[in-house]
């Protein structure tokens, strides 16, 4: 082999070398799923029942974080149950069930319990929503729970990440979320600690029997939302205002007279089913403005603004 | 500063401001991109107020809003009292499972949260 022919082959082989990374690079992004996809398997839930145990964690800025311990059980076609876990005994909190028609609200320790009828979202509306409130992609997720997943962030216009999703690769299931505030911190991290998947919990749990001398309380007044996050309930009321709360983070909604509505804030309009809502940010978070019949509602608080959207959506223009 | 250098006191006000403005007039404008700057970083710097403050500003800038207001406000009280005083229906088919819309008592729901090390064991 001549000298000329030896350079040769070295400059090919540092060539393929070079390329290599590159390569695999275009290899492992052909092979992401499509972000929308995801979303939407997660927004529908996995074709089989599954059981588990849930962390939800709450960053508060220059506090101690803050955690709680549910017991998740669910079944397809929108059954569900979630049972929060006080103390080292691990008795039951407040116990949250949805079976797709009516919504239920149980604290056997406070003889309490609320119910109604759900406003359910499907799966495409829930796309739809989020889709448009913020951009999605997707990523590797690693391992949570013991299982494989794809991370999904929903980045607002301008680039921040607002919430990060992380679905199991194999059922859809979503094992774990993070949301986050404008300047980047962690506001509350939710994740499956022990996951069975399948399973078939009995179907007795999905049924809400309140104790014997419990007594009914609010849970949705008249003219404001009729949906709140699972675990949130109705903490404060009066004429132009209330309040829901899990006990760590905080919605609230006011309500004006539409003659006097808002002018001059920073924002950006977005519509849903012929809806305008604007959104308005600070460093505090967001906030929600949207015109129903004659009232101006305003929602801000501890969600990020997809969730304080489908809240804002479930107020009826019926007076 | 020496003594010869110093301004005499009994220099005529007139020619003061007229040495004033000439020295004004004859010192470089300011570049323009600096002055931009400048102004950015002051904007940046002024406390800004928050989207509700902004918001309640312009509900209170109409003197006939606080009548708006008042009037929404004293009819919501009234439908209010009318609900609480009427016999509460276990559920409402219009506006959902209504037992009672005041008084809300509130139960100690921050007793559900514990301490947490905030961290995260998973690798996601």
């Amino acid at each position: 082999m001549t000298v000329e022919m030896k350079m040769k082959a070295e400059l090919l082989l540092s060539l393929m070398i070079l390329a290599m990374p590159a390569a695999a690079r275009s290899r492992a992004r052909r092979s992401l799923p499509a972000p929308e996809a995801l979303v939407l398997k997660a927004l529908a839930g996995p074709a089989t029942g599954y059981t588990g145990l849930m962390r939800v964690q709450m960053f508060r800025p220059g506090g101690k974080p803050k955690g709680v311990t549910v017991a998740v059980a669910a079944l397809p076609g929108g059954r569900v149950r979630r049972e929060t876990k006080m103390g080292r005994r691990k008795t039951a909190g407040l116990i949250c069930v949805r079976d797709g028609r009516t919504a239920s609200l149980s604290w056997p320790a406070q003889k309490r319990s609320w119910s109604g009828p759900d406003r359910i979202e499907s799966p495409e509306a829930g796309l739809a929503r989020l889709s448009a409130l913020y951009e999605l992609a997707v990523s590797t997720g690693g391992l949570v729970a013991k299982h494989t997943t794809w991370r999904v962030n929903l980045s607002v216009p301008g680039g921040r990440v607002r919430r990060s999703l992380w679905v199991d690769r194999a059922s859809g299931l979503l094992l774990k979320s993070e949301n986050y505030r404008p300047d980047g911190t962690l506001a509350r991290r939710e994740r499956f600690m022990k996951l069975a998947l399948p399973s078939d919990p009995d179907a007795s749990v999905f049924r809400m029997e309140p104790a014997a001398g419990t007594h009914p309380a609010a849970s949705f007044v008249p003219g404001f939302p009729r949906w709140a996050p699972d675990g949130f309930m109705l903490v404060e009321a009066s004429s132009s205002r209330v309040r829901y709360s899990d006990g760590a983070a905080n919605v609230t909604v006011e309500v004006f007279p539409a003659q006097a509505g808002p002018r001059g804030t920073n924002s950006r309009t977005v519509k849903f089913a012929g809806r305008e809502l604007k959104i308005a940010e600070d460093k505090e978070g967001y906030a929600i403005v949207t015109l129903v019949g004659s009232r101006f509602y305003v929602f801000f608080g501890d969600l990020p603004e997809d969730e304080l959207v489908r809240m804002a959506l479930s107020v009826e223009d019926g007076r | 500063m020496s003594d010869e250098e110093r301004m005499p006191d009994d220099l005529d006000p007139r020619l003061l401001r007229a040495m004033k403005a000439a020295l004004i007039a004859s010192a470089p404008p300011m570049p323009s991109d600096l002055k931009a700057e400048l102004k950015r970083m002051a904007r940046a710097r002024a406390p800004r107020p928050s989207w509700l403050e902004l918001l309640r500003q312009s509900l209170s800038a109409r003197p006939w809003a606080y009548g708006a207001g008042a009037a929404f406000a004293a009819a919501g009280l009234m439908i209010m009292l009318r609900l609480s005083s009427a016999p509460s229906p276990a559920t409402d088919p219009v506006t959902g499972p209504v037992a009672r819309v005041v008084p809300v008592s509130a139960p100690p729901l921050a007793d559900l949260w514990t301490d947490d090390d905030g961290g995260d064991e998973d690798e996601g």
